[in-house]
């Protein structure tokens, strides 16, 4: 084992590096999951009809914390690997690049058990959770394995195979309430910061650029497609928000565990009774790229900690996915699950990454 | 041999889930509830189509009680061949009865079950609902849809609001405001909406009338579709509504004087005695029926004030429309709030005759 290879930055061969533009999609396929299901329900607990504020808010966030990401690592160069171990040296950085790596697998487990909930709750009832674990677990395997530009192309074809769920959303504005978003900023700046921090958790996974940057061709001009990808999903989650909000009244949008599914239900077509069959199972799709990305990311810090590699490390790890969520039996543990994954991403985003933001700023860049 | 694999675990995997093949379950398309004659238990009755062959069914009928639904389930299960499936559900009727007394764990188990969709129709019925359910209406319900198309078609292109399984939920959930449901009448060979029935909370507590229906459209929602037969002294005839929108005023905060202005366009298709081809007449006419629409706008409201009910969701409107909204405050003065109506009326064209 050579633990000095995260010393050095990762050297990445020109063919397995992806085109910037592509950048876009990996950012809007890893932050778009499961949590657009219900994220609604949780910011509207505390702000109600100004939930679409915090989620704009929150966007604009989320593009300060990717601005001081491409910073560090232009300035420093290769990944959060290489500069955990410029910045705080050989023996701190293992224990802190493996909280990240154990971090980004969290988030995998996360967004899978919720996605099994979901089809638990509605399609298959008495569905054993390996099942469905084990066929994603498995296909998250098998796309990692084969390296991180099939992972690009999946996150293309994710993109363009379910971005017209979003018109799906056409039914319940029209069936919708325009008073339920009125009056204007009628909470105090608890319950924003409140909504603001619970908001966090849906917009995780463009923090996988940290471990994906030397991938990139030219990745400094990657940084407006991050940024792009990030607004767009903004934007996803803005109607999402606004058509759940005058969907529903406060009280019954409380009640609901995935709101989005319950809007899908008024949609109908000649063909289609029921729209949410057909929802949930593209759903799969969208999580099937989250899985894969977190999956060789948390594999990626193996490699550059431990010389391991990745070929060999995402077997454990994969079936570390596939196990973990038959811990998750009902419905509050998931919740929990979700909180704790949210909190760590609160601080991983808000604390930690301007806390390396300022020592990048004292300390000399690497390729200068 | 990975190829192999695959396909293995193909047909591995394909037996997991339960499957529902269509000949192989009972399609239950409607449903109704009545009170049983056992104290607390309830009755319930689905309306089930029989394939006889490919072209041609039978609508079927059968009944049980139980304390919950479930358990009426349970019952009606044990008297089928096949299982209950309530997936392709359209509606669900309630006896006036019933309704009086409370429906929303009813409901609520309905609301529970992910094969239930929101735009099913929600009805209550004036007789018992198994004897609305057990008819055939001179063979009209073959199809098992006659209840949902019945109260589909008059939301589209009549009188009744929109209404649906959603707009109960959201309504029954809102802070300041009560759900409404078609009413239901069965006549000799046929059934009839006679009007709306009002709810406080889940039970049900009055009715307007088939002539309300359209009034209370217009304070409900915007439309495009609706026709309204008015009467006076000189002439009587029918206005057919082309467009209708509503907006609210608060006139005087907080919560004590409230405008809800409508505007109607329209034309009329049927009137007696007058010539409507002349404009100074047909102003004459536009000034009574708006009368006669703000009076009757009233009244309706009057009404559900002295129930101490908001159907049309009032207070909904005034808390979009006031900072710091108090909804206890709203409701221990509603009855006594200052609700003015005032129609805007335009009658376009008179029909395709001068």
């Amino acid at each position: 084992m050579n633990l000095n290879k995260s010393k050095f930055p990762p050297q990445v061969h020109e063919n397995a590096k992806i085109a910037p533009e592509l950048v876009f999609f990996l950012v809007i396929g890893a932050q778009v999951g499961v949590g657009i299901l219900g994220f609604v329900r949780y910011i509207a607990k505390f702000v109600n009809q100004d939930s679409w504020l915090v989620v704009i808010v929150g966007g604009l966030g989320i593009h300060l914390v990717i601005w001081m990401m491409f910073s560090i690592l232009n300035k420093h160069g290769g990944d959060i690997f290489n500069i955990h171990h410029q910045f705080f040296g050989k023996w701190l950085s293992i224990p802190l690049s493996m909280m990240l790596s154990l971090y980004y697998l969290a988030t995998a487990v996360v967004v899978l058990r919720t996605f099994i909930e979901a089809v638990q709750n509605w399609m298959f009832p008495g569905l054993p959770t390996w099942t469905l674990s084990l066929i994603f677990a498995g296909l998250a395997y098998y796309i990692v394995s084969k390296g991180f530009r099939v992972i690009t192309g999946i996150a293309f074809f994710s993109f363009v195979l379910t971005v017209w769920i979003l018109f799906t959303h056409y039914f319940p504005i029209k069936h919708g309430h325009v008073i339920n978003l009125m009056p204007f900023l009628d909470h105090g700046l608890g319950d924003f910061y409140q909504a603001f921090k619970v908001m966090v958790l849906s917009f995780i996974g463009f923090e996988y650029l940290l471990a994906y940057y030397p991938h990139i061709q030219d990745p400094k001009k990657a940084q407006k497609w991050a940024h792009f990808g990030s607004a767009s999903t903004t934007v996803i989650y803005l109607i999402t928000t606004i058509s759940t909000l005058m969907y529903f009244s406060p009280k019954q949008l409380q009640g609901l565990t995935w709101p989005t599914l319950q809007e899908w239900k008024i949609v109908t077509f000649p063909f289609i009774e029921r729209f949410e069959y057909i929802g949930i199972s593209f759903f799969g799709i969208v999580i099937l790229i989250n899985l894969a990305l977190a999956l060789w990311a948390s594999c990626r810090g193996l490699n550059r900690v431990f010389d391991i590699k990745i070929r060999i490390s995402v077997f454990p790890v994969s079936l570390i996915l596939l196990l973990a969520p038959a811990f998750f039996t009902t419905r509050f543990q998931v919740d929990e699950l979700n909180n704790y994954t949210g909190k760590m991403g609160y601080y991983l985003f808000y604390a930690y990454i301007p806390l390396l933001f300022i020592i990048s700023i004292f300390k000399k860049g690497a390729n200068k | 041999m990975k190829k192999i694999i695959l396909l293995f675990m193909c047909f591995l995997l394909s037996g997991c889930a339960e499957r529902e093949i269509l000949d192989d379950i009972t399609i239950v398309r409607t449903l109704g509830f009545d009170k049983a004659s056992k104290d607390n238990e309830i009755k319930g009755t689905i309306n089930y189509p029989i394939f006889i062959n490919e072209q041609t069914f039978k609508m079927k009928y059968l009944s049980a009680s139980g304390e919950t639904s479930k358990e009426i389930r349970n019952e009606l299960n044990e008297m089928t061949a096949r299982p209950l499936f309530v997936g392709k559900l359209n509606t669900v009727l309630f006896s006036e009865k019933l309704a009086r007394e409370g429906i929303m764990e009813t409901l609520d188990t309905l609301q529970r079950d992910p094969g239930v969709g929101r735009a099913i129709y929600l009805g209550i019925t004036k007789q018992s609902a198994e004897s609305v359910l057990s008819d055939d209406y001179d063979q009209i319900n073959l199809d098992g849809n006659y209840f949902s198309n019945l109260i589909k078609q008059n939301e589209n292109y009549s009188n009744l609001p929109y209404l649906n399984f959603h707009t109960f939920l959201y309504a029954f959930f809102a802070d300041c405001m009560d759900p409404v449901m078609p009413y239901l009448s069965k006549k000799s060979n046929a059934v009839k909406i006679t009007g709306l029935a009002l709810f406080k909370n889940d039970k049900m507590v009055g009715t307007i009338n088939e002539h309300q229906i359209l009034i209370f459209k217009t304070l409900y929602q915007k439309f495009n579709e609706g026709s309204y037969q008015f009467k006076s002294k000189n002439y009587k005839g029918n206005l057919e509504i082309l467009k209708s929108k509503l907006h609210y005023k608060i006139i005087k905060k907080p919560h004590q004087k409230v405008m809800i202005a409508v505007d109607v366009k329209g034309r009329l298709t049927e009137y007696t005695k007058v010539n409507a081809g002349d404009p100074k007449v047909v102003k004459g006419i536009e000034n009574t029926i708006k009368k006669e629409l703000e009076n009757n706008a009233s009244e309706l409201i009057r009404k559900f004030q002295d129930l101490n009910i908001d159907p049309l969701g009032i207070g909904e409107h005034v808390r979009s429309q006031t900072r710091g909204f108090n909804s206890k405050k709203w409701l221990d003065q509603y009855q006594n709030t200052d609700i003015q109506v005032v129609y805007n009326l335009k009658i376009s064209e008179s029909g395709i005759s001068q």
